[in-house]
């Protein structure tokens, strides 16, 4: 089935830092909320939680694209889930924090990204068994980046494919972005 | 989980763990769950609730939902501690003594079966060495005692006893005919010393098993060595000398070597490989380097008996430290390239040109088992064999051709004569014990090869005392005291940049701060030196290459190496060794030409490439120059207007050289007429301006038709500091390298004009310069207006000048350059990302870039210097 084999070829490509816990972490998954919806990511994905931080706009990105940040002496690019998947920009709230992600791909290369987030929720179990193909329609963010629909408790939540979401094609697409902006503002002046 | 192994998984979680380990603490937090429902169901309850507790904590640190992480962090730690002392005032009751009846009662017996068994082994092992093979009576008997041994340790509770039994019986079973007997006799001493301990105290502990295990542990590692006359060889075989090989005539020199099958690859014991081995293989590879780098050297120049010395010593060790490591295929090949360099340096054996190709040939081959330790491909049975057999057969003064070309010297290595600048050598005919290097034609030039001798032995001298006073360090190590270093500098800046403490006005205060900034900045240098490393090691490898293509080309090439002392960044280092391989592929495939060609051009028919490296301006230059046909700058025309990369009715007279030659720089661009498989292919030099404008620097060619060609590379001295100038545009601050920052200064009206409603000029001493504003090219929401009311930056780069306008100068400061993102893509007129005193992140200006997007200009994909 999609949904078994993408979980798989995840579970084949992550890379996750190199620490006894993975096994343990495996079908753990960290929920949060963009705006109602509640969404979810696999927590061997996250590398961190962070609150919301001073985000260094870059020029000619799209603009999901928030810009950078400095993550212990690091700089990682953050996006904006919400504008990411067409959804309309909200306010910063007390509450709104930055899901710090990483990914490796097939090739080798590894992303380590940061997703705003309004709020998260908390870190749970769930099963493969309990993870159910996306409804055809009726799904407000682009099927390719979900991973399936899960249930926890009485709640049904979405669960992002991550290697979808920050990976090498999503790369390729800001790069994309950035040379088609970096274009028309020639073309402009 | 029993409670107490519960609570060890969770205290060793704890300490593993720290407060910004995300997967760390969702397993501890697991591992608590699990503590408390193991706890509530042994009826430890203060256990479970405090472990339930803890996992509450651990879930809350981990969505940040506490107020001070750190302290959240010491509470959970605590609490798990808490749990094991609780743990340990209930500890697990001592092991029961035995019944005594029954505990005498089995020492009585065992006091019989222990001879016994010692017995039944020594006949085993003599049998053995009679030829008589293993009776399979003995080994079943043994076996069985054995194995009711172990039931009756069982009973007693002797659980290490146990152990120890179950391993050997698994050992005897396991059996390919070879009786454990060095393992047996070990466990019989052992199980004596158990039972005197038994007998003096009922409730002794077991001795210690290390000696009983060790001796199994070897016998499963002999176990393939071990070449008995009874036994038929095995994959892994002894070495055997040239003497046992000694008669061997007949056409064909391997002719008994085809019964290995020819994809047979080589089969080398690696259970053991451990960190050990991973030291051998990085000395071994230094070692074959050394070696190499030998052989060259002594194809020039013959008589050099240090150098023969080197590569004797280079095997040598290699064989000693492989043989500890119990890596009997490496012994194998080191030792017969040992045996016939310590013929050469004993002077029983001439130094031939075969004997130098086979030494290359063993170095060559002994990489490739070295690489099997880290996974890598193992070469073919037939070739380790063969090679061997060569060098046996060059110990008594023969030399055995390769069959047809199976082994890696070719004849065309041969057939090519290296311009040789010392006596011609020769396979030794007669392998007397006299001493056969070459006389004759050396004897008017002994002075000057004694006087080159010595030399080099004092060169050799001094260089080792150099080296000696290095010490190895884990390039990973390295990596992360730069890094702390780095973060060390942004703490400090961030505690003098302080606003509190800004504001203290104390004299010892600033004093001391100042000191500390000091330091930090030295200590900054120092750790960026840290990684710098001498092109010595890239321009040597060079060397063997140059060989090797021009051998392969049928062309005779010398190469000229300056400035291998000029030291780089590692990773810069590391960077450019593939773009100067395809540079130099090229030039020897490419640039030079055959050698009938040459002469009919009048040019000495050996070729010169010249590798070169110096500092220039604040950047350091390497160049690969070659005095071969030059760049065809027709072909080149003729290739992109084919490609359509020009356009047709330029006039192409007028294109000016730096244009044409940067054409080649273009993916799939090649003028070459066939491809060979060194090069042709147009994959090369694409490649090489993009690793090295990953770097920051720049490649340029310059060219003469018929006389040569230089490719320069350039490249910055330090991958990571900058010195720059942090100007705030808006609420965004942003740093202007202070190389490329001509001065500042406020306009006036006067200086201020407008050209066609579109672009701002001012003028300045010398004319008329562009004015860019940073708030419009970086799409910035806020920022001044009014030009008289911010500053203007004159910067250049390159033959572009301009002004930006920026709100406020900040300050000057050294930054490191960091990446945007590991893979971010290149956006103009940014190189990177910086660091501030406060945390946060400036973005680079690369003023290069951002001249030349400003300018709207439209120039094709050419290469600026930095």
């Amino acid at each position: 089935m999609a949904i078994t084999d993408r979980t798989t070829t995840n579970a084949a490509a992550s890379n996750a830092p190199s620490h006894d816990s993975r096994g343990a972490n495996e079908n753990k998954f960290l929920s949060f909320c963009l705006g109602t919806e509640h969404y979810g990511v696999e927590i061997l994905r996250v590398r961190e939680i962070i609150g919301l931080l001073a985000i260094t706009p870059l020029p000619q990105t799209p603009s999901y694209v928030k810009g950078v940040m400095n993550l212990r002496g690091r700089i990682i690019p953050v996006i904006d889930l919400r504008l990411r998947f067409g959804l309309s920009a909200a306010e910063a709230t007390k509450e709104t924090c930055i899901i710090v992600l990483e990914s490796s791909d097939a090739d080798g290369s590894q992303t380590v990204m940061g997703a705003v987030v309004d709020s998260v929720r908390e870190v749970q179990d769930i099963a493969k068994g309990a993870i159910e193909p996306p409804p055809e329609f009726g799904c407000e963010i682009p099927l390719k980046y979900i991973l399936g629909m899960g249930k926890v408790k009485d709640k049904v939540i979405v669960l992002l494919d991550i290697a979808e979401v920050i990976g090498v094609r999503e790369r390729a697409q800001i790069a994309g972005a950035i040379k088609e902006n970096a274009a028309a503002e020639r073309r402009a002046a | 989980m029993g409670l107490k192994a519960s609570i060890e998984a969770a205290a060793k979680a704890a300490v593993l763990t720290d407060p910004a380990d995300l997967q760390g603490l969702v397993t501890l937090g697991e591992l608590l769950r699990q503590l408390s429902t193991d706890a509530a169901s042994e009826g430890a309850p203060e256990i479970a609730t405090r472990s339930a507790d803890a996992a509450e904590l651990s879930e809350r640190i981990i969505l940040r939902q506490v107020a001070d992480v750190e302290a959240a962090f010491r509470s959970l730690v605590g609490a798990v501690g808490a749990c094991e002392q609780w743990s340990d005032r209930s500890e697990a009751p001592p092991r029961e003594p035995a019944d005594p009846e029954l505990l005498a009662a089995w020492i009585a017996s065992c006091e019989g079966t222990i001879p016994e068994l010692e017995h039944l082994a020594v006949t085993a092992e003599s049998e053995v060495e009679q030829g008589k093979g293993f009776q399979g009576e003995t080994a079943a008997e043994i076996r069985r005692r054995i194995h009711t041994l172990k039931g009756e340790c069982g009973v007693l509770s002797l659980s290490e006893a146990q152990a120890l039994c179950h391993e050997l019986e698994s050992l005897i079973d396991s059996g390919d005919g070879r009786f454990p007997i060095d393992a047996t006799l070990a466990l019989c001493d052992w199980m004596r010393s158990l039972t005197h301990r038994l007998a003096q105290d009922a409730c002794a502990s077991e001795p210690d098993p290390a000696p009983v295990r060790r001796a199994i542990e070897a016998r499963h590692g002999t176990a393939a060595q071990q070449a008995s006359a009874a036994t038929p060889p095995a994959a892994e075989t002894v070495v055997e000398t040239a003497s046992e090989r000694g008669a061997e005539h007949g056409a064909d020199p391997f002719a008994d070597l085809a019964s290995i099958p020819p994809d047979a690859r080589v089969a080398m014991n690696l259970e053991n490989v451990d960190e050990n081995t991973g030291d051998f293989a990085l000395e071994a590879r230094e070692h074959l380097a050394n070696a190499e780098n030998a052989v060259l050297s002594l194809e020039a120049n013959p008589s050099d008996t240090e150098q023969v010395n080197v590569v004797f010593r280079a095997f040598h060790t290699i064989k000693g430290v492989a043989g500890f490591l119990n890596l009997p295929r490496i012994v194998e090949v080191a030792h017969a390239a040992e045996f016939l360099l310590d013929k050469v340096r004993s002077n029983k054996i001439a130094l031939s040109a075969h004997v130098l190709e086979l030494v290359l040939a063993s170095s060559d081959l002994l990489g490739q088992l070295i690489g099997m330790l880290s996974g890598g491909e193992a070469p073919k049975e037939r070739e380790l064999k063969i090679l061997v057999r060569r060098l046996e057969a060059a110990c008594e003064g023969r030399a055995l051709a390769g069959p047809g070309g199976a082994t890696a010297p070719t004849p065309a290595r041969r057939a090519t004569a290296e311009p040789s600048t010392g006596p011609a050598i020769g396979p030794a005919a007669d392998p007397a014990p006299t001493p056969a290097l070459p006389s004759g034609d050396s004897a008017s030039t002994a002075p000057t090869a004694a006087a080159s001798e010595a030399k080099q032995t004092a060169t050799a001298k001094a260089m080792t005392a150099k080296a000696d006073q290095s010490v190895k360090v884990s390039t990973q190590r390295m990596d992360s005291l730069v890094n702390l270093v780095g973060e060390l500098v942004i703490a400090q800046l961030m505690v003098v940049q302080d606003p509190v403490v800004s504001k203290i006005h104390d004299q010892r205060l600033s004093r001391n701060l100042a000191h500390l900034g000091k330091i930090v900045r030295d200590l900054q240098e120092t750790s960026m030196s840290l990684r710098m490393v001498t092109l010595k090691a890239t321009f040597q490898k060079m060397a063997r290459l140059v060989r090797d293509v021009a051998a392969k080309a049928g062309k005779r090439i010398q190469l000229e190496v300056e400035g291998e002392d000029v030291e780089l960044d590692r990773n810069v280092v590391e960077e450019i060794g593939d773009p100067l391989v395809h540079m130099i592929r090229n030039a020897c495939d490419h640039g030079i030409e055959p050698a009938d060609e040459r002469r009919k051009s009048g040019k000495d028919e050996t070729g010169t490439l010249r590798l070169r490296a110096f500092h220039s301006g604040g950047s350091i230059v390497i160049e690969v120059e070659d005095d071969g046909r030059g760049l065809g700058r027709e072909r080149i025309l003729r290739k992109c207007l084919e490609k359509g990369l020009i356009d047709p009715t330029r006039n192409l007279a007028e294109i000016p050289d730096s244009e044409v030659f940067n054409y080649i720089f273009l993916p799939g661009f090649s003028t070459a007429e066939k491809v060979t498989d060194i090069s042709g292919r147009g994959v090369g030099m694409d490649v090489v301006r993009r690793n090295i404008e990953a770097l920051r620097g720049s490649v340029e060619i310059r060219s003469t038709p018929g006389k040569g060609s230089t490719f320069s590379m350039r490249l910055p001295l330090t991958m990571a500091i900058i010195d720059g100038m942090v100007v705030r545009v808006g609420s965004q601050r942003y740093i202007v390298p202070t190389l490329n920052i001509e001065r500042s200064f406020r306009p006036t009206p006067d200086q201020l004009t407008m050209v066609l409603q579109k672009g701002e000029l001012v003028r300045v001493r010398d004319g008329l310069l562009p004015i860019y504003r940073l708030q419009r090219i970086f799409s910035l929401a806020d920022g001044a207006q009014q030009l008289g009311e911010g500053l203007l930056l004159v910067l250049e780069h390159g033959k572009r000048r301009a002004c930006v306008f920026v709100d406020e100068i900040l300050g000057q400061q050294q930054v490191v350059i960091k990446n945007l993102g590991d893979s971010q893509p290149q956006i103009r007129g940014v190189s990177g990302g910086a660091i501030l005193g406060d945390g946060r992140v400036a973005l680079i200006v690369d003023v290069g870039g951002l001249l030349e997007t400003a300018a709207g200009a439209q120039t094709p994909t050419s290469t600026t210097p930095n």
